[in-house]
């Protein structure tokens, strides 16, 4: 598809762009994450299979509140409260700044993994592929990581800049006052053991030393089990509700998206091969969800253009691909109230109809 | 002020056992705000409905449920799902001791320190013998409810465990191919290495504030009393074309700094 190489492709979009300062090198990249949601998820229904949704109620209200009339507040003292606006919030966000500057790079072995919160690729726009192989290049020889911050979504964010294989990797790193200490927890130094007790342990220890991680300790057992119990239901037809008429035509549109709309897997080996390239034909995309949306009788998106500058719109497969604290990073982006309370379904959900 | 375990264990190692508690290492330090009806200024709480109804669905009538790729959906009650969870243990189990820095920090999701739990000795053993070891442990345990993969390992002479992310929760970063193109020009490695190298410092994360919580916190205290404040912006810089030039005049500058 030589067309969308130059145009850009379809998928998931940076969690942020901007440019890395390196002296007076500057290196604009995207960052994608490096973790993606899970491969099942549950989801509450009703006895028909109908997806529920979270709704806030008053006190003694029978009807929802609609988000307008849902407001934050702080408790000032025994069940008083004051309101905290939007707006007042958004206030203290910081500026937003689209610039990583690159100038405290420390030796790897410094970092304390206790720090490291997130992970994302380092993608380089089209044009900066040179710059990005010379800058992980150096950081590899000189046995070094970049520490910087950069603004995401309002908040200043501490990161890792690690080269590994002539990849750029950001890790989001704690703040020093989010970690506690060894003295704070009340825990004392360990004291001289004795050496039987020592030896002894080192002995099992060694037999159990391994040179490699094998990827299939990291499984997880729960899932797995959850995965073949789908697949025996599905097999059996064992409380299996049938997709409606109008369920199964909105996958096959999804489906027929997402012959175009890529993985994230696919942008980022596209992106790190080529450049990434910031797609231009937005509005045609746009002109397609309008469609569906309207065919879908929703016309939630109305209220996307006050914010429309602070992050691109995401369709609901994209969506679904980031990993559940992702979305709940869009939805502290988006003020959604309630977010922390949010299933990975509901976050998606609650994204698409705030964006 | 001591912090409470949030959980205790037996740590396995061989036919080893060192019975440990455990402590959460990250504290939220978030402003959190508690959602208000607006005309009441009452807190509000929370119900299921059927969007297509409006009508809130009582805890008895709700499922859980997997969406198919097809929308299909599978149920599950609770009582499935109770069974399909791990069973419950207190085994931390070490699957195998690894040379540290064998498990990428990208698995890295949440740090534990570990204290004893009544015998002090084995406690101090595993402590030593970590720290002499030059390697961590990846462990498997379930805590409430949930299946756990970490790393346990030495910080500082502390015997710690990090929690790690499960298999399909990170993307591969091996399947990945680095940007490709020509052989890059020595002399500009050269530079751009030297020029790393200038900026050597030592990792001081405590140099760094999160102004936003910070501000967020100040809001919340103005609020008390009753008050408002205010924002700015930048832009993108374009890529540098000449890339042996711009090397060159950072290093200069540098220089001139040093």
């Amino acid at each position: 598809m030589p067309k969308h190489e130059e145009r850009g492709f379809r998928g998931p979009r940076p969690f942020w762009s901007g440019t890395i300062a390196f002296g007076l090198v500057n290196l604009p990249v995207g960052l994608y994450p490096a973790q993606h949601s899970r491969e099942l998820s549950l989801r509450e229904v009703d006895e028909d299979g109908t997806p529920l949704s979270r709704r806030f109620f008053s006190e003694h209200g029978r009807k929802p509140l609609k988000p307008r009339e849902v407001v934050r507040g702080i408790e000032v003292a025994d069940d008083r409260y004051v309101v905290v606006e939007e707006q007042e919030i958004e206030d203290a966000a910081l500026e937003h700044r689209r610039e990583i500057e690159l100038s405290r790079f420390v030796a790897i072995d410094e970092l304390d993994p206790f720090y490291f919160r997130r992970a994302y690729f380092l993608v380089p726009d089209k044009g900066a592929l040179k710059p990005y192989r010379l800058l992980a290049e150096a950081m590899e020889r000189a046995g070094r990581a970049g520490i910087a911050t950069l603004v995401m979504r309002g908040r200043e964010a501490l990161v890792a800049i690690l080269a590994e294989g002539g990849i750029l990797r950001a890790e989001a790193l704690r703040f020093h006052d989010e970690l506690r200490s060894p003295e704070s927890v009340g825990l004392e130094e360990p004291e001289e053991p004795p050496s039987q007790r020592e030896r002894q342990l080192r002995q099992a220890m060694e037999r159990l030393n391994a040179k490699t991680l094998d990827p299939d300790e990291l499984i997880d057992p729960h899932m797995t089990a959850l995965k073949k119990r789908v697949r025996q239901k599905r097999r059996r037809h064992e409380d299996v509700i049938p997709a409606s008429q109008d369920d199964r035509e909105a996958a096959n549109d999804e489906d027929q998206d997402s012959a175009e709309v890529i993985d994230l897997m696919q942008v980022l080996k596209r992106s790190l091969k080529r450049g990434r390239v910031e797609p231009s034909d937005d509005r045609s995309r746009d002109n397609r969800s309008q469609k569906k949306a309207a065919r879908n009788g929703s016309s939630r998106r109305r209220q996307s253009s006050s914010r429309s500058s602070k992050s691109p719109k995401a369709s609901q497969a994209e969506l679904s691909q980031l990993s559940r604290d992702a979305l709940y990073e869009r939805a502290q982006a988006l003020d959604i109230p309630g977010r922390s309370r949010l299933s990975k379904a509901e976050l998606v959900e609650a994204i698409q109809s705030r964006q | 002020m001591a912090a409470r375990a949030i959980w205790k264990g037996v740590i396995h190692i061989a036919e080893e056992r060192v019975p440990v508690k455990l402590y959460a290492a990250v504290s939220d330090r978030n402003v959190h705000f508690r959602l208000l009806d607006r005309r009441r200024h009452r807190p509000v709480h929370q119900q299921m409905i059927n969007p297509q109804t409006g009508k809130s669905v009582p805890r008895e009538d709700r499922h859980k449920a997997v969406v198919a790729d097809n929308r299909d959906k599978i149920l599950f009650d609770e009582e499935e799902l109770a069974e399909l969870a791990p069973p419950p243990s207190r085994d931390i189990q070490v699957m195998h001791f690894l040379p540290a820095g064998t498990i990428d920090p990208q698995w890295y999701q949440r740090p534990y320190f570990l204290g004893p739990d009544g015998d002090d000795e084995a406690f101090d053993a595993l402590a030593a013998a970590l720290a002499d070891s030059g390697r961590e442990g990846l462990v498997h345990w379930v805590m409430r409810h949930k299946a756990y993969v970490g790393a346990l390992r030495d910080r500082d002479g502390h015997p710690v465990l990090i929690a790690l992310r499960h298999l399909d929760e990170v993307v591969d970063a091996a399947a990945l191919e680095p940007p490709g193109g020509g052989k890059l020009n020595a002399g500009e490695v050269n530079m751009a290495t030297e020029l790393v190298n200038m900026y050597a410092a030592d990792f001081e994360p405590e140099t760094y504030q999160d102004e936003y919580r910070q501000r967020l916190e100040s809001l919340v205290e103005a609020k008390r009393r009753g008050k408002r404040v205010k924002v700015k912006r930048r832009r993108r810089q374009a890529p540098s074309d000449d890339l042996a030039a711009s090397l060159k005049a950072s290093l200069a500058r540098e220089r001139r700094r040093a």
